[in-house]
């Protein structure tokens, strides 16, 4: 019996931390729009529920092994960020705020209400485990949280490349000063699309990762919540290196399940974790506009 | 001062350009419209120092907005090169050899001064998402040479000179003194492959010294053969670097000779 309650805590554990890994997949991602290049996006949870319905396109209908199924919803969550870069980019602050904000809703408009495609409100279940090789099928929870380790692991090496490549020197001048850097000769709309383009793939695979661990997908986890969620991981971890968003990742998954032992009735939990979140938010915002461990910034 | 006007490198003709503004008066909705330049048509040469003059309000800035592609002219045709450039992108025309220094000083607070001059670099090799992961060898002896460049530029230019951007290199543009933001902007004219530089009011707001500094990168620049437009109040600079003075007033050329002569005609 005890050994039994061990392997349950165990696993509750283990669980904590592969939503780690996929929101740290989420908040890195977002963090190249919002804290290195300025685009503040609310959009990001459409992004991550098409790569989530794209991996069980993949992996149900396709019958496709796990790396050409990372391979295509990458490139398809990455192709299909096109359709909100181009028209959204030539828009200016809070404007391009509601383009993507308009781009959320009707992606998650279309997933509730294209039942013959996504089962609408009714959600896809019993989502297929992706195999290596045909034969191994990562299920369980410890081949997730080594699959989602390496995956989180990977995108964290690449965005910290990337911030720091030549690349992400222009996203940041296109962040201070867009006009400077068209003047020196930069085309700041292909690099905004790059930048949408990269961090939508990302986010499409913490969507894969999301759908094949929990093996049951609906449109409720891609909603506007779920975007502004996102959104707060990067502002309280902080943006523009990639310390913050991974820490406000940790931050964002850890401190709701924290609140559990703290013994509140569960009519009031959930809502009182938004209303945490919320003071936090504006307390960060006053105190320490930059987040926990983001990069302190000069105006 | 430069030698002896050359080939034509800018042509402007017949830029115009008025801006309105809609609004309500007795209920009515109007708009009111100004002519900001009238029918502007001028020449620069290679390797010249032009200064642009002229009252607040008179277009100065404008004409430069327009040039950099910045602002779009209601009428009239800007040749660079030899090359038609009405209907050029901004960036299209900075890759063309049309370099900007603003000026507010549009430098990149948030980054170092070297990455403020490597971002300035002609070289664009490892701006794309997957080429500096890829290619990593070739990303880093890029970084290497731009580095080179750069130091090779604040060092020419600061020579001698203690606590110089030499010196600061490493720290954040942001934290710069306002002389030193102007310094730096101009600093990275060097770092790219420009025939023509327009500079908005290099020497406004910093001492003598720094103003110094400026004067000399000027001339430095238009010893590369590049060619200076630039606007300026102050006198005394504009008749030690300039080989022309253009006026402006209310959007109109007034004045286009020698330094010495627009000079004592404004008074």
């Amino acid at each position: 019996m005890a050994r039994r309650k061990g392997w349950c805590k165990l696993n509750y554990l283990l669980h904590i931390i592969i939503m780690i890994n996929i929101y740290i997949i989420l908040a890195t991602s977002t963090n190249l729009l919002v804290g290195v290049t300025n685009l503040l996006s609310l959009g990001q949870a459409a992004f991550y529920g098409i790569g989530a319905y794209l991996a069980v396109y993949a992996l149900m209908i396709l019958n496709f092994p796990l790396i050409p199924t990372l391979i295509f919803v990458f490139l398809f969550t990455a192709v299909s960020s096109l359709i909100i870069a181009y028209p959204s980019l030539r828009l200016k602050g809070d404007y391009f705020v509601l383009a993507t904000l308009g781009f959320q809703l009707i992606v998650y408009t279309v997933l509730y209400n294209w039942i013959a495609v996504t089962r609408g409100p009714y959600g896809i279940s019993g989502i297929s485990a992706p195999k290596v090789l045909a034969t191994f099928a990562i299920s369980g929870i410890i081949p997730f949280l080594i699959l989602s380790t390496l995956l989180a692991g990977l995108t964290v090496y690449f965005f910290r490349h990337l911030i720091h490549s030549p690349f992400g020197r222009v996203l940041k001048g296109i962040r201070d000063d867009e006009i400077s850097v068209l003047t020196l000769g930069r085309d700041v709309t292909k690099f905004k699309v790059w930048t949408f383009v990269v961090s939508s793939g990302f986010i499409g695979i913490a969507g894969f990762l999301y759908a094949t661990y929990v093996s049951y997908i609906d449109p409720t986890s891609f909603n506007l919540d779920e975007a502004i969620f996102i959104l707060t991981a990067v502002l309280i971890g902080g943006s523009g290196n990639i310390k913050g968003p991974v820490l406000g990742a940790v931050f964002v998954v850890v401190l709701p399940e924290l609140l559990r032992f703290v013994g509140l009735p569960d009519s009031i939990a959930a809502n009182l974790r938004q209303i945490i979140f919320g003071l936090i938010l504006i307390i960060l915002m006053r105190v320490r506009p930059w987040g926990l461990w983001g990069e302190m910034r000069i105006v | 001062m430069s030698e002896a006007a050359k080939n034509t490198i800018l042509s402007l003709e017949n830029i115009s350009i008025s801006f309105s503004r809609d609004y309500k008066k007795d209920g009515k909705e109007l708009t009111e419209s100004k002519e900001i330049l009238k029918n502007i048509s001028l020449k620069l040469d290679e390797g010249e120092i032009v200064a642009l003059m002229g009252g607040n309000g008179s277009g100065k800035t404008t004409l430069f907005n327009i040039i950099s592609g910045l602002l779009e002219a209601d009428s009239g045709n800007i040749v660079f090169k030899g090359k038609d450039i009405t209907f050029w992108k901004a960036y299209q025309r900075a890759k063309a050899g049309i370099g900007r220094m603003f000026q507010d000083n549009h430098i990149f607070p948030n980054i170092t001064v070297l990455e403020n001059m490597f971002i300035s670099s002609n070289s664009t090799f490892g701006e794309t998402p997957f080429v500096s992961l890829f290619s990593r060898k070739k990303s880093i002896s890029t970084e290497r040479q731009r580095e080179q460049k750069a130091d090779e530029i604040l060092f020419e230019i600061f020579a001698g000179q203690s606590g110089t951007l030499l010196e600061k290199r490493n720290s954040l543009a942001g934290e710069l003194s306002y002389g030193e933001k102007r310094l730096l902007g101009l600093a990275r004219i060097f770092m790219g492959d420009y025939r023509l530089v327009l500079l908005d009011e290099p020497s406004a707001g910093i001492n003598e010294q720094l103003t110094n500094n400026i004067l000399e990168m000027v001339k430095k620049i238009s010893n590369k053969n590049i060619t200076v437009f630039l606007i300026e109040h102050e006198k005394t600079f504009v008749l030690d670097v300039s080989d022309r003075v253009i006026y402006l007033k209310n959007g109109k050329i007034t004045r286009n000779a020698a330094p010495a002569i627009v000079l004592s005609e404004i008074g």
